[in-house]
């Protein structure tokens, strides 16, 4: 009989989804860290979590895990619930921020200790962990220790310690953070190619990958789950999260630079739908103005209106469609873009000009700026709900 | 010029931490290195003379080894020295395990409070004096009086003379330096546990280790470094025992000798009855030198081993 959570030769993976509900963590110290989330991660899936410091991330991942008990609520792995399950039993492998290699094990060792602990046959723990060094390319290492290595290696050699398990669900926290930033977009580019190859393999186990980084989470993850303070802002795409936030948080989350968000008021004019903001009075378009009004605000209370920097850019001659005009205070060149930081009835703005637009704008200068106003986003005042959102 | 302006341009930076030093150094001077002197004593045949110490030195007369001789020429010395190597090998064995046992005892304990409350037990026979522990073993072992006696006299046994049956001695003594002792290793022992990040353990939980399999993976492995300084420290002064425990539980029992009497404890004796400081002088050496020899011996082996393991 295969041991829990390793498969033998020959035995088929289960096809495993992780399905989360109505989580709730509440620590003895009465500190409530998840508020009853649901959450649900199919076969095969990337599934990234991203938010703040202290958001609960990676409690949930330690909970999906077993190394956190779970107040209320259930964890679904596959068809089993986990919830009183010990972390082997649980058929999951994980991969740590500070990779968590056994110090005084080489690499082999590191990837065949648990295989061993469930007493493999030493053939089988040779192949897969020959198998899976082979995938990480890290075939000359496996006879040095973690101290030998370079963080980039070990980082390889920890995913390998959760490849050879063949487990149904892999869990990520933050294992990137500690990797420099050239190393780290490698390390992305290839932890994306490998969950490609693995599913392409027929290991379509799940992926769960918490990190605070929305750059790693717009460009991992099949879906993304933004939470902040022990709830789940919006669980989707990573494009439907860049153009469709439901709320503020993920507006101001997601994209760098970040959304530009200020206070505004709503007028009716007829059957316009008119946003003042920065001082400006601009008419939403139809359909935006048509959502809007079927969330019509509380009469007075503010609203506010959000445009992504790419929705901004320098007016053509003529000054033509809605504007913004204001000091620059500060220009980013970064090559091919450039980031133009502006006032407006001090308001800041942040548009993302192409480089060549950006020109010779210094701070200082005073500049005209159109904005794509169809692009933009109106948060109601209280909850901050994207209460112009279209329809998917 | 510019050597010596780094050198105080470096004294002045590390001002703070040479003042940290100061007080060590001072100790280690005055009562470690001074002292070393007095050495010369091993070699001459002293007798105290009119002027004082210092005088007496300088006017007794050379004699080479015969301190030695005579201390290696006593019919007891292969008994002492055997008595004061097995013991030291038996504590250094059993102390390094139960201290180890007990401080990942503690560390697996979930409550706190109590993880304290047992560790502050554990560690308070380490702060009684020998005086003290020797009567409170005489509490239990007395043959009259005692505990252990009366104990015996309500099964209807006999009761023994404890302090007069050499063959129990070495499972008491080594029972009662475990007690003494363990409490305070295993403190070192713990601290070095509770600076294992968690992760390893999690990691192991997770690759399907229980818990005896975690503490023979990660935490033994951790340990390891620690253990060799230990033991290795141990190891060179394996030459001289406990005078406390081995003078004053026993009680100074003669009939008990064979199996209680160690180097310091017939050292001390013989200053006692003959008042020979050369003597003296001549064993507390050959225990430094011996001690020392080990030392490097064992540091030679590991480092032969495991290089990042060795001391120096």
């Amino acid at each position: 009989m295969a041991p829990e959570g390793l498969f033998l030769p020959g035995e088929e993976v289960i096809m495993a989804s992780v399905k989360v509900e109505k989580l709730e963590k509440v620590y003895p110290n009465g500190f409530k860290a998840l508020h009853g989330i649901d959450l649900q991660i199919a076969d095969g899936e990337f599934m990234v979590v991203v938010g703040p410091s202290g958001c609960a991330k990676s409690t949930l991942l330690r909970l999906i895990a077993g190394l956190e008990e779970v107040t209320s609520g259930t964890i679904t792995i596959g068809d089993r619930v986990v919830n009183d399950l010990d972390p082997k039993d649980r058929r999951i492998a994980m991969v740590f921020q500070n990779y968590a290699l056994y110090p005084h094990m080489t690499a082999y060792e590191n990837m065949a200790f648990a295989l061993k602990l469930a007493k493999l046959p030493r053939a089988e723990i040779d192949a897969r962990v020959r198998e899976a060094a082979a995938k990480l390319e890290i075939e000359g290492l496996l006879d040095r220790k973690p101290k030998d290595m370079s963080g980039g290696q070990r980082q390889r050699v920890a995913v390998g310690r959760a490849i050879v398990r063949k487990p149904d669900v892999f869990l990520f926290d933050e294992p990137l953070s500690n990797l420099d930033a050239k190393l780290r977009v490698s390390m992305r580019a290839r932890l994306v190619q490998l969950h490609r190859e693995l599913k392409a393999g027929g290991q379509r186990a799940a992926m769960v990958y918490v990190t605070h980084d929305q750059v790693e989470a717009m460009t991992m993850g099949d879906r993304i789950t933004v939470m902040k303070d022990g709830r789940i802002m919006q669980t989707d795409t990573p494009m439907a999260l860049y153009e469709r936030p439901a709320n503020k948080f993920v507006a101001g989350f997601i994209g760098s630079p970040a959304m530009n968000i200020h206070r505004a008021g709503l007028k009716r004019i007829g059957d316009q739908v008119v946003v003042a903001v920065s001082g400006q009075e601009w008419a939403l378009a139809p359909a935006q103005a048509a959502r809007v009004l079927a969330s019509w605000p509380a009469d007075g209370e503010e609203v506010w209106f959000g445009i992504r920097p790419d929705s901004i850019d320098l007016a053509g001659p003529g000054g033509e469609q809605a504007g913004l005009c204001g000091e620059i205070s500060l220009v980013e060149r970064t090559g091919g873009e450039a980031y133009c930081y502006f006032r407006v009835n001090g308001d800041e703005y942040v548009a993302r000009l192409e480089g060549s637009r950006a020109g010779q704008l210094q701070p200082g200068d005073v500049g005209q700026f159109r904005v794509k106003v169809d692009e933009g986003h109106v948060f109601s005042g209280a909850g901050g709900t994207n209460i112009s959102l279209p329809a998917v | 010029m510019s050597v010596r302006a780094t050198g105080g341009w470096r004294l002045r930076k590390n001002t703070a931490f040479l003042l940290m030093v100061l007080p060590g150094f001072i100790w280690l001077v005055l009562l470690k290195y001074l002292p070393m002197g007095g050495i010369v004593l091993a070699f001459k045949n002293f007798h105290f003379a009119r002027g004082g110490f210092w005088q007496s030195l300088w006017e007794s007369s050379w004699c080479g080894l015969q301190n030695f001789e005579f201390l290696f020429a006593s019919q007891n010395a292969w008994i002492i020295t055997r008595n004061t190597i097995l013991y030291n090998l038996v504590f250094i064995v059993t102390g390094t395990i139960l201290a180890l046992a007990i401080a990942v005892a503690l560390s697996e304990l979930l409550n706190r409070r109590l993880a304290k409350l047992y560790q502050t037990c554990l560690f308070f026979p380490y702060f009684l004096s020998w005086v003290v522990v020797g009567y409170l073993l005489l509490g239990f072992l007395s043959f009259d009086k005692g505990a252990v006696n009366g104990m015996l006299g309500q099964f209807g046994w006999q009761p023994v003379q404890w302090y007069d049956q050499p063959g129990v001695w070495p499972y008491i003594l080594s029972f009662i330096n475990l007690w003494k002792n363990a409490g305070y290793n295993a403190v070192i022992y713990l601290a070095a546990i509770m600076g294992i990040d968690r992760q390893y353990y999690e990691a192991a939980e997770i690759d399907g280790a229980g818990k005896w399999q975690q503490t023979i993976y990660v935490t033994l492995p951790h340990l390891y470094k620690l253990i060799i300084v230990m033991v290795l420290l141990a190891v060179g002064r394996i030459f001289s025992a406990d005078f406390g425990l081995f003078y004053q539980v026993p009680l100074n029992s003669g009939a008990l000798y064979p199996t209680t009497d160690v180097i310091d404890t017939y050292v001390f004796r013989s200053l006692m009855y003959t008042g020979d400081i050369g003597m003296t002088t001549a064993a507390g050496l050959y225990q430094s030198v011996v001690g020392f020899i080990l030392i490097m011996l064992v540091n030679k082996v590991i480092k032969k081993y495991d290089r990042e393991s060795a001391m120096f």
